[in-house]
């Protein structure tokens, strides 16, 4: 309680406010508002073209704003020039300076603050060796690995302490396992350095396994800010849902409305579901079901194990036959075509027990769910 | 098979003949020329003396060598100063404009230089284009004397040469990423800052190759320095070529031929040297 109102009284180290940016007559940006709090790590997470970079080139000043404002740190930096404003940037692909060494790359913007030269060689050796890159200050940028080049644009970057570190894809170009371990020691690095970051990605692994809060975005606007969790189990919308991983949408009516549920009607099943949303009776909406939540059991096992069919949520399961199982390596999809139309797929795990346990096309199938585990969405056309 | 390597074989027998025949035997015979005496017999004495070098290096040769390295150097120095701007807006123009200025750029090699170097002449002579519109804007009484100036001979180089030094800044400045700009900036130097520590250096090869192509044929361009800066020899080319066709002093001009050589292949040395050094930090 007294946290978050501390939180809330806390000025946002970043605000915009009702920003816009045009390209060629194109809206990059409509109408953004944003704060991003001290010390978080946030992540603005989105399709190419969606804006997400754009929201980083304004705040770092690279491009103006046609419309709104920024501030830092509760100055108004709108018309500054990126010099002048205390953030800094780890470009996607790290921009290294090529005709500098690892040592001059780092100390390049404590030389541009004109910080004595034996500070500076003392600070640079720390940074480095904060990035684990201890002794690489004479080696060239260019025959660095991937993973060291991409150390020594964060150093560069942090080395100047600023209020606010911007990355743009800094891991894109890491090959799945590096930008594993990059990502965690991202998070340890923000952690204890305590500088605000905000990344940029359009890979929602990487979003949710790093930040505070994300910002989902799409089209030149913001659909939903929120903690990892609440972005993924509770989606504002459709668009929200899809972008953050695999979902099962099943359209369906309202028939009647109870406290904070609602009883619907979808698929031949007629059931409440929890809902905060107020909707209409005979309103059409969208139920989501996330795949890992969903259960799936043979109709023959059901039929042979009573104790199975208590525990299986019979009430609210829908029939049909599989079409077709996907392996995944820890998990497999199974796809199921309901007898009332429409397709879902629900993840499973390997029987640890039996091995051999595992769906077939063909098999006549119930899907169920946890009651309170789906997101009853109004209708989108 | 059989066919394609005697194929290879003809041509690399050619390329290397014709270089022989006419590059390198050339190059040859003017340096053992630089090393003989003349007679009244024959344009070339055989033997072996450094005195045609010993006689460079007398104060009236000396003193055109130098000025004449002086006068390619400020060529070299005005050529830079305008042509990087252009160059710099030239790569930072969007497609469509961008062709129309460098075709403009290109333009004027459609004409031989000489005439053009001619036509400047119109521009510059006292009843000239210049002169007229400054008499007519009543800017001046008197026609300005411009031909035969070493100003004249400045002007008519800078404008046969800018190109020469536009293009290779335009290559070098068109492949400059602009991120590198972007993450000075963002470490807090000012676009002039951002200028002279990222920029330059990053264009460095592109500004040397300019400069060569601009400083070597200055010292060489005598027709220039003939029809815009009359009898008075300015160029190290001019020199070369009075020695051989007016004076008939052949060894000595093999000399200061040689001379000019050896300095382009220590700027060509330097050259190659930069662009390594930065190669090896981008790869």
């Amino acid at each position: 309680m007294t946290e978050s109102v501390v939180q809330s009284q806390a000025l946002p180290v970043v605000q915009l406010r009702n920003v816009a940016k045009v390209y060629d007559g194109q809206h990059a940006l409509k109408d953004v508002s944003l704060d991003v709090q001290r010390g978080e790590f946030l992540t603005i997470l989105g399709p190419s073209g969606c804006g997400k970079t754009t929201i980083l080139r304004l705040v770092a000043g690279f491009e103006g704003a046609t419309s709104g404002s920024i501030s830092l740190d509760g100055r108004d930096v709108t018309d500054l020039p990126p010099e002048r404003r205390n953030v800094n940037t780890v470009f996607q692909s790290y921009a290294l300076f090529p005709h500098m060494n690892v040592f001059d790359n780092v100390a390049f913007g404590l030389r541009m603050k004109g910080r004595p030269a034996a500070e500076i060689a003392v600070e640079v050796r720390e940074t480095l060796r904060l990035v684990q890159l201890e002794g690489f200050d004479t080696r060239t940028v260019g025959k660095l690995s991937g993973g060291q080049q991409q150390r020594v644009a964060i150093a560069r970057a942090i080395i100047n302490r600023p209020l606010v570190l911007l990355l743009d894809e800094p891991l894109s170009a890491l090959d799945y396992r590096l930008r594993k371990q990059m990502q965690l020691d991202l998070k340890h690095l923000q952690r204890k350095l305590g500088i605000t970051f905000v990344l940029v990605t359009h890979d929602q692994e990487e979003a949710f396994s790093m930040s505070d809060r994300v910002v989902v975005m799409n089209n030149g606007h913001i659909e939903q800010i929120g903690t990892p969790v609440s972005v993924y189990e509770e989606p504002r919308n459709l668009y929200v849902a899809r972008f953050v991983g695999e979902i099962n949408i099943i359209d369906a009516e309202v028939v009647e409305l109870g406290e904070n549920r609602a009883r619907v009607r979808a698929q031949g099943l007629d059931v409440f579901m929890r809902t905060s949303h107020a909707f209409q009776p005979g309103e059409k909406v969208h139920i989501l079901l996330r795949p890992e939540d969903l259960r799936v059991e043979t109709l023959k096992d059901l039929a042979e194990d009573p104790e199975l069919e208590d525990v299986f949520a019979r009430d609210r399961s829908l029939v049909g036959t599989v079409e077709e199982t996907i392996y995944k390596g820890a998990t497999y999809d199974v796809v199921v075509r309901l007898d009332a139309g429409g397709i879902v797929t629900a993840t499973e795990f390997f029987n640890e027990d039996d091995e051999t346990v595992y769906f077939r096309a063909g098999d006549r199938v119930a899907v169920s769910w946890v009651e309170g585990w789906e997101v009853v969405l109004p209708y989108e056309k | 098979m059989k066919n394609d390597g005697f194929f290879k074989l003809a041509v690399i027998v050619g390329v290397i003949s014709w270089m022989a025949i006419f590059a390198f035997v050339p190059n040859i015979l003017v340096f053992l020329a630089s090393f003989s005496s003349t007679s009244t017999q024959n344009f070339i004495e055989p033997g072996f003396s450094l005195k045609n070098y010993a006689r460079l290096m007398d104060t009236t040769h000396l003193d055109i060598l130098l000025s004449s390295l002086r006068l390619s150097g400020l060529v070299t120095v005005i050529c830079l100063v305008t042509a990087y701007p252009f160059a710099a807006i030239l790569a930072r123009t969007r497609k469509p404009l961008r062709s129309t200025l460098l075709l403009l750029v290109v333009i004027p090699f459609w004409t031989n230089s000489l005439v053009r170097t001619y036509a400047m002449t119109a521009m510059l002579n006292s009843s000239g284009i210049v002169n007229n519109v400054l008499l007519t804007l009543g800017i001046i009484d008197t026609p300005l004397a411009m031909m035969y100036t070493p100003g004249a001979v400045v002007l008519g180089l800078v404008y046969t040469l800018l190109p020469f030094m536009i293009l290779p800044l335009y290559a070098a400045l068109e492949r400059l990423d602009r991120r590198y700009l972007e993450a000075a900036r963002d470490l807090g130097a000012s676009p002039w800052r951002a200028f002279w520590k990222v920029v330059v250096p990053l264009t460095m090869p592109g500004i040397v190759s300019g400069c060569m192509l601009v400083f070597l044929p200055g010292i060489g361009m005598f027709y220039v320095s003939d029809v815009l800066g009359g009898a008075k020899a300015m160029l190290l080319g001019n020199f070369i070529r009075d020695q051989f066709l007016t004076t008939r002093d052949w060894p000595l001009g093999a000399a200061a031929s040689v001379t000019l050589t050896v300095l382009m292949g220590v700027m060509l040395l330097l050259y190659w040297q930069s662009a390594a050094r930065l190669g090896s930090k981008e790869a």
